[in-house]
């Protein structure tokens, strides 16, 4: 029996007379690199999204460890310990990336009362030293493994394309999680930055991280990914270990209409 | 004469300036325009009147309670009004008429808790002047300048390097992604509304102690903030503050020429300008560059 962190059940959402989903089911298995893959425009990222709660679910089920979060605010599941990578680079641009990743860190202290007060009641303030350094230096290791250690002060808006995408997949690392989704993480990135992103993800499944992937670049996919969910108008059509998918005819037949 | 004018026109920015930092911190998270804010500021005027002059109670706490007065009508007003709009996914123009509905409602309040007359809040005295070389400044605005310049200095200070300020600076630049990385907008939208609303308090002090207190000084203040927020970059505190000395700057040098009634046609006049040649603002970012 698969151990699915996500469960994804008869999802349905419809965009006025267009049916993006349709009753569309599938799982993610814990400790996993699992890879959602289809033509353009089957759905992909609006599963994504209604995951993520940015997009409101028509009905159907999404399960977070059996937990039904399909019509919660984006704030609390990424809360629950969901974290995402959105297709195209949305880091605040106004902000250093140190800011950046510091937001990321758990939001527990941000309830009003508590900001409003302060939180001396409760920790010492030599803890609050204490915490804040090692968030600092976590920020730091993570800087220092994508070679972007340089870039700590810089405002994100004034980054490249490939280093907005290292700083937004340093954010989702950094967010507290236990479900890490990355839409399309290596669209547009140099050859060099694809294999650093490659080395990041097989070294984060190592680790036991689940891992849920939109991709378009079928060979990284194929590599990286242990299972492949394959949609088509919204449906998932297929579903299997790389291989398999690699020679399905009916993935062939969907990539070709 | 030029210095004095200088001087004016600083004195008057530092108050704009005060109007159009609360107005443009909501606007920077929230995205919709509270024209409400001035309604705030003259109710939290007049909370300062009933304290200290009807009270009878110490003028620096009755100073204290119209700041929290101001901070419970702003953070009442999201969650009575905008709060339930914003569940029901109103338009902008829906809640742009709303905040304009509340404003016109806390005059009538005004009007009708304490009438149409005018009052004022003789704490300090406005006549005895300071000589700085060729300019002639009261106690009363070195006060209000100090004060106004401190408090906008930790706003900086705040929003540059507190958890909440980030957020805001988060949320303000995107607010989905905001939430996709656990920040909560609605609880980040309070916080604006609590924070702009104690500035709106602050600043109804400030006012209260220089000028009348009028039923209808909402609406004149928030026309100043609101024209000091286009000047500036509506979505940037920092170009609001700008704008306002701007503004308070051109009025008094305008009126140099021409008679002091037409202060507030100089406003229009410059507000006019900014939305046809420059409508993002001194400091704004033009949405394709975003």
């Amino acid at each position: 029996m698969k151990n699915d962190i996500l469960k994804i059940e008869n999802l349905k959402k419809h965009f006025g007379g267009v049916l993006a989903v349709d009753d569309c089911s599938f799982g993610v298995e814990r400790g996993t690199i699992t890879a959602l893959i289809g033509p353009n425009g089957s759905g992909k990222t609006t599963v994504f999204n209604l995951i993520s709660g940015v997009t409101k679910v028509d009905s159907g089920k999404i399960l977070l460890n059996d937990l039904n979060i399909a019509h919660l605010q984006p704030s609390v599941i990424s809360n629950l310990g969901i974290s995402r990578v959105f297709q195209q680079s949305r880091l605040f641009g106004n902000l250093t990336v140190e800011e950046n990743l510091m937001l990321a860190f758990d939001n527990e202290d941000q309830k009003f009362w508590a900001s409003f007060l302060g939180d001396w009641w409760r920790k010492p303030a030599s803890a609050k030293d204490t915490a804040r350094q090692s968030k600092k230096q976590i920020i730091d290791e993570y800087l220092e493994s994508m070679h972007i250690t340089h870039m700590r002060d810089k405002q994100t808006r004034d980054l490249s394309f490939g280093q907005k995408r290292l700083v937004e997949i340093l954010r989702a690392l950094i967010n507290p999680h236990n479900l890490l989704m990355l839409d399309e993480p290596v669209a547009g990135v140099t050859p060099e930055l694809r294999d650093k992103i490659k080395k990041v993800l097989l070294e984060l499944k190592a680790k036991g991280e689940t891992i849920l992937l939109i991709e378009h670049d079928m060979n990284f996919t194929l590599k990286v990914a242990d299972w492949v969910i394959v949609m088509d108008a919204g449906q998932v059509i297929v579903e299997g270990i790389p291989d398999e998918i690699r020679h399905n005819p009916k993935v062939l037949e969907a990539y070709l209409d | 004469m030029f210095y004095q004018i200088l001087a004016n026109g600083l004195i008057a920015g530092a108050i704009y300036a005060l109007v159009a930092a609360g107005f443009s911190l909501i606007y920077s998270t929230t995205k919709f325009v509270h024209f409400a804010h001035g309604g705030v500021i003259a109710l939290s005027a007049y909370m300062l009147y009933l304290f200290y002059s009807l009270l009878g109670i110490n003028f620096w706490l009755s100073a204290i309670l119209a700041i929290i007065s101001g901070v419970i009508i702003g953070v009442g007003i999201d969650y009575l009004v905008y709060q339930p709009l914003r569940k029901r996914r109103a338009s902008p123009v829906i809640i742009l008429i709303s905040s304009v509905s509340v404003l016109l409602i806390l005059e009538s309040l005004n009007l009708m808790l304490f009438g149409a007359d005018v009052k004022s809040i003789n704490f300090l005295d406005i006549g005895s002047g300071w000589s700085i070389g060729p300019v002639i400044i009261t106690s009363l605005q070195i006060f209000i300048v100090i004060s106004s310049f401190v408090l906008l200095v930790t706003l900086f200070l705040f929003m540059k390097y507190s958890k909440i300020g980030k957020a805001m600076r988060a949320v303000a630049d995107n607010k989905n992604v905001a939430e996709i990385v656990g920040i909560s907008a609605e609880r980040i939208y309070t916080w604006s509304f609590a924070i702009g609303s104690l500035i709106a308090g602050f600043a109804a002090v400030l006012i209260s102690l220089e000028q009348n207190i009028e039923p209808t000084m909402g609406t004149a203040l928030i026309i100043k903030g609101f024209t000091a927020s286009i000047i500036g970059g509506v979505e940037s505190v920092a170009g609001g503050v700008l704008g306002a000395f701007l503004l308070g700057l051109t009025e008094n040098f305008g009126i140099w020429w021409l008679p002091s009634s037409y202060k507030d046609a100089i406003a229009f006049v410059i507000l006019f300008a900014f939305l046809l040649l420059r409508p993002e603002g001194i400091l704004g970012v033009k949405k394709n560059q975003k």
